[in-house]
């Protein structure tokens, strides 16, 4: 419980050493990283709440981050204040997730990740066909675009996400999420409503992909209406969990730590090639280290541990 | 009659779906493989149909010849580098793990055919592309039939290899029971390793006709997505069941094309998917009750 408290506590102070940022720098550069990184940090963190914790493979959550910042976009360059739309956003992708979470996750098995990649394709194709423009920001918006706000939403809704999903898989809904998780039918023989969980958990996290995705539509000045809809956000936020650690509260944060970190230097280095290392990294991650660097430790040790029966016998 | 002409593209539209999905039909249904990059497979071997129309004057239909094998060693490499390895998972953790990595397969695929052949739309112009039947006042392309007949042979005849031939048995007998049948005297690893190379070779099918019509690096997962839609429709298994589904999803897709226009098609497919997974999510053409 102490343990607990203490690292509460240095949390909440990283957090607000990240709200001083901005008194001691003000290099573009380093807000718009640090943006990213906060971007990155909610996305795979509310991927992590369905995947990790309860174990539902969600491999379109670029529909949901998506739609988050098509309604926000939307409704903010219609002038309905930002804070409004970027909740709505999130509105937007939980009505989505109650569309296709209540017939696939009724189901075990594939269902659910063909009913997440089926939306997700269809939300690309279907929004490319309807506005297949950019999306410009209104003159009056463009004159005082700035990061610093941007940074704060990006800072507000990282730490919201962060909050509710530990306070929940901490809690006695994220026991049922990880007894659905470990085994479905055993945690229903004993009266765990496994249906209520994997809805709770996939609710929770559309609507984190959703302010993120309200985000996106903040931050970039300009953009293709599908852009946020593309394959790379369904991709990003599993990689990034994996290379964290799947399941583990702190992995989405390490593994954005990482991938922002290498994203910037292969891009800079390798251009479009930088995909091709990322998908090689992950394939290599799922076969030889599925717990990612969270799951690092314990592997070596367990190497050694190997290496050591072998000489005693 | 503008209607029936919408339902022949309809028809030809799902012949398509099915040779895309049966592949992954075969991959999923036997081996418990979920294989998300098919459709890349797909768009990987159209662009091999494509490269040899242009440098070598051959026809889609006929670098089968070519594009078969070579994807069916693709097959074999993908299988032993990376798929092999998930037998020792329990059916759940190895379909959630083959989804996992065929997703960053996905990736490299789009990546790399972007890099290789640029992001642009290709396609075969051959002579008789763009050349139709005239059925009264219903207009059939010469590729359209082309594609019912080969969805045809090709469903069937992997049909009938899985029904009535000695190896197309032992991949079921594998399938049903890995340990019994080995204890039988089948060679399971070269069963389960010809069964994957021959599901992705599938591939090379939907290749040759994807490439009659237009390919670029992101019809991939488009392609998947559809495939995906079938195997629900049909049921997880069945194979003959892939063509009616095709069919069906073709049909309806053009339904919603007369109806309510071309930018929401991909909506009624997702409407199909979905009132069938709240209605009969075994499958249409799965006898078996419940999942």
């Amino acid at each position: 419980m102490v343990e607990r408290k203490k690292g509460l506590v240095l949390a909440a102070a990283v957090i607000v050493a990240l709200a001083l940022v901005p008194f001691f720098t003000v290099r573009e550069y380093v807000f718009s990283i640090l943006c990213m990184l906060f971007l990155y940090v909610t996305l795979s963190q509310s991927w992590n709440i369905l995947g990790g914790y309860t174990g539902q493979i969600n491999v379109g959550q670029a529909a949901f981050f998506g739609m988050g910042a098509l309604v926000a976009r939307l409704l903010w360059v219609a002038g309905v204040p930002f804070y409004l739309s970027i909740l709505a956003g999130g509105l937007g992708s939980v009505i989505l997730a109650i569309i296709i979470g209540l017939p696939a996750l009724k189901l075990r098995g594939h269902y659910f990740a063909i009913g997440t990649l089926a939306v997700a394709t269809i939300a690309q194709i279907t929004v490319g066909n309807i506005l297949p423009g950019i999306s410009f920001l209104p003159a009056q918006q463009m004159a005082t675009y700035s990061l610093i706000p941007r940074y704060y939403v990006f800072l507000i809704i990282m730490a919201a996400a962060l909050a509710v999903i530990y306070f929940t898989v901490n809690s006695r809904v994220g026991l049922g999420m990880e007894a659905t998780r470990d085994d479905e039918e055993a945690a229903q023989m004993v009266g765990v409503n496994t249906f209520k969980y994997k809805m709770i958990a996939f609710l929770i996290s559309s609507f984190f992909a959703g302010l993120a995705g309200g985000g996106f539509a903040y931050f970039n000045a300009s953009y293709y209406w599908y852009l946020p809809f593309t394959l790379m956000w369904c991709f990003e936020p599993i990689l990034i969990v994996f290379i964290g650690g799947v399941g583990s509260f702190l992995g989405p944060v390490i593994g954005s730590v990482c991938y922002v970190l290498l994203k910037e230097l292969f891009a800079l280095t390798l251009g479009e090639a930088n995909l091709l290392i990322f998908g090689i990294v992950f394939i290599l991650t799922i076969l030889f280290f599925p717990k990612g660097v969270i799951g690092l430790p314990a592997k070596l040790r367990q190497l050694f541990y190997r290496r050591g029966n072998v000489v005693g016998r | 009659m503008e209607f029936a002409q919408y339902i022949t593209y309809g028809v030809i539209n799902g012949s398509l779906y099915a040779l895309v999905a049966i592949g992954l039909a075969l991959i999923m249904g036997i081996m418990g493989i979920f294989n998300i990059a098919q459709g890349s497979l797909a768009m990987i071997a159209a662009y091999g149909s494509v490269l040899f129309f242009q440098h070598m004057k051959i026809d889609p239909f006929v670098s089968l010849a070519l594009t078969l094998p070579g994807m069916f060693l693709v097959g074999v490499f993908m299988y032993l580098t990376m798929f092999m390895s998930m037998n020792k998972f329990d059916p759940g953790q190895k379909l959630r793990n083959s989804m996992l990595v065929s997703f960053g397969l996905v990736l490299i695929m789009e990546t790399l055919a972007t890099i290789l052949w640029t992001a642009n739309e290709r396609t075969v112009t051959t002579a008789y592309s763009g050349t139709v039947m005239a059925l009264g006042d219903l207009r059939i392309p010469y590729t359209g039939i082309a594609t019912i007949i080969l969805a045809i042979v090709v469903i069937f005849g992997l049909h009938f290899f899985l029904k009535h031939t000695t190896f197309g048995k032992s991949i079921w007998a594998v399938s049903q029971d890995h340990d019994c049948a080995m204890l039988m005297g089948i060679n399971v690893k070269r069963t389960t390793l010809v069964a994957f190379g021959l599901g992705i070779a599938l591939s090379a099918f939907a290749g040759a006709v994807v490439s009659l019509h237009t390919v670029s690096p992101a019809v991939g997962i488009d392609w998947t997505n559809k495939a995906l839609i079938l195997i629900v429709l049909a049921g997880v298994g069945s194979i003959n069941g892939i063509l009616f589904a095709g069919l069906l999803l073709g049909i309806v897709e053009a339904l919603g094309v007369y109806l309510v226009g071309v930018h929401y098609t991909g909506v009624v497919g997702l409407l199909i998917f979905i009132i069938v997974l709240m209605l009969r999510p075994q499958g249409l053409f799965v006898r078996k009750a419940g999942v």
